[in-house]
């Protein structure tokens, strides 16, 4: 019994050891090479999951991009769930299914285009915000608002796709093209006009500013709440549609489950934020600002309910957000300090010549 | 980080059981069991230390055939003054003024 914990125990102090990043490997190999020398087996049992509890608080913060995706995955997944209990037409369930898909593989191709070629935030952008005016200009009014544009006879709302993208460019950048991309993009979400975008915007802004108080950013905060302020005062004649809207409390009503899951999945969307938070603040706080005060929105007004609630533009939307908490190509990732090897040092595959007490 | 003013009772304590050993390389295993902590609250604290310059950590040869070589720690100059400044809070409380003699 006693060889059995121990081997339990390498087991999951192994498993610690594959979760941790790569400057912190030769610590997991430490942690492995200590079980050997715990007479007890449930001791070493209770040393390993220690060991575990590090190495995936770790491992995660190392590896954000992967924990946004699962959470798109996990929350649309959710959305699904809520809608098929509510009773949502089955299109409803593939539209956001597909979303996701579209989504994630929108993801994969700017990164890849990113290395390819590559696009300063402030470019960025300025790109993003052109594309939200003129996606606007052309787009649908309705409802004494003009936020959607219909493409391939699906309707999407430009905004939800772009303006995550826009924080994630502003984030890192504070320069005089990204203030004046911030403008246009804040001008133009006063005239459609869209107070839950706004208003998320402005949230993420101000949160920039508390992380950096700076006069760009106390400019760009500025800007962003002045641009919310319009949309406050602008009539919204918005309807309540069902399955998108106000679901944050109906689905519970509708059903215990879909409310539940209209709940975690909301929540889920802001597990990113919490994990980037240690590579990249500024990023993860506007990242879970934005979506934090687009849930909200969403649960006060006829705003729609991100991920969960039906409506392809915030999965994709989302997807896309994640580039900003993806950790930078020339930056290091993980933040963890290292311990390097020193001469003399032996710290490569230890954990693979342990021999049981 | 580990910061002066941010110090928990854990680093206090983790501190003092590295201060005590002194010159001594102390393993990882006894200090969970010393300062009564978790495997996985020492290890993050003693690679705070190890990153700041307050604690040597090392390698060391196996002592027996077919053992592993273990990573063992002890305080620099600066840990041990680290350790000075932060004595686990139990010690550091000042007691309380029993009344006035009259």
């Amino acid at each position: 019994m006693n060889a059995w914990l121990h081997r339990l125990a390498l087991i999951i102090a192994g498993i610690a050891l594959r979760l941790l990043p790569p400057d912190q490997r030769p610590w997991g190999a430490a942690m492995l090479g200590e079980l050997v020398t715990i007479p007890r087996g449930g001791e070493a049992v209770r040393f390993a999951l220690g060991c575990l509890g590090h190495g995936l608080r770790t491992g995660l913060a190392a590896r954000p991009l992967l924990i946004g995706v699962l959470c798109a995955i996990g929350a649309t997944g959710l959305g699904l769930v809520h809608l098929a209990l509510t009773g949502a037409p089955g299109s409803h369930l593939a539209i956001n299914a597909a979303a996701l898909v579209i989504g994630l593989l929108a993801l994969a191709n700017l990164r890849l285009l990113a290395r390819l070629v590559p696009v300063t935030a402030d470019n960025l952008a300025l790109l993003i915000c052109a594309m939200l005016a003129g996606s606007t200009m052309l787009g649908n009014a309705a409802q004494g608002a003009q936020r959607w544009l219909t493409v391939g006879g699906a309707t999407i709302q430009p905004s939800l796709i772009l303006v995550p993208l826009l924080v994630c460019a502003l984030a890192r950048s504070t320069g005089n093209r990204a203030l004046l991309a911030l403008t246009i993009a804040a001008q133009t979400l006063a005239w459609q006009p869209d107070r839950a975008m706004a208003g998320a915007l402005a949230a993420s802004m101000a949160g920039l500013f508390w992380r950096e108080r700076t006069g760009p950013r106390a400019l760009a905060v500025g800007i962003a709440i002045s641009a919310f302020a319009v949309t406050l005062v602008r009539p919204d004649l918005g309807e309540r549609v069902p399955y998108v809207d106000q679901i944050v409390w109906l689905a519970f009503a509708q059903h215990p489950l879909a409310g539940l899951a209209v709940w975690i999945g909301s929540a889920l969307l802001l597990v990113p934020a919490i994990v980037a938070r240690p590579t990249d603040r500024s990023s993860g706080l506007a990242f879970g600002l934005f979506w934090g005060a687009a849930i909200l929105a969403a649960a006060l007004g006829n705003y729609p309910t991100p991920l969960v609630g039906y409506g392809s533009s915030a999965v994709i939307g989302y997807c896309l957000a994640l580039l900003g908490i993806a950790p930078r190509q020339s930056a290091s990732v993980g933040c963890a300090p290292t311990l390097a090897p020193r001469k003399n040092e032996r710290s490569d595959g230890v954990w693979r010549r342990l021999a049981l007490p | 980080m580990v910061r002066d003013r941010t110090l928990s009772p854990v680093a206090r304590r983790v501190l003092a059981a590295l201060a005590e050993a002194g010159a001594d390389w102390s393993h990882g295993y006894d200090l969970c069991r010393s300062a009564g902590v978790k495997s996985g609250t020492l290890y993050p604290l003693l690679i705070r230390l190890e990153a700041q310059g307050q604690l040597e950590a090392e390698w060391q040869a196996p002592v027996e055939p077919g053992r592993p070589p273990r990573h063992v720690y002890r305080l620099t100059a600066r840990g041990r003054a680290l350790a000075a400044d932060h004595p686990p809070l139990d010690q550091a409380a000042p007691t309380a003024p029993q009344g006035i003699p009259a």
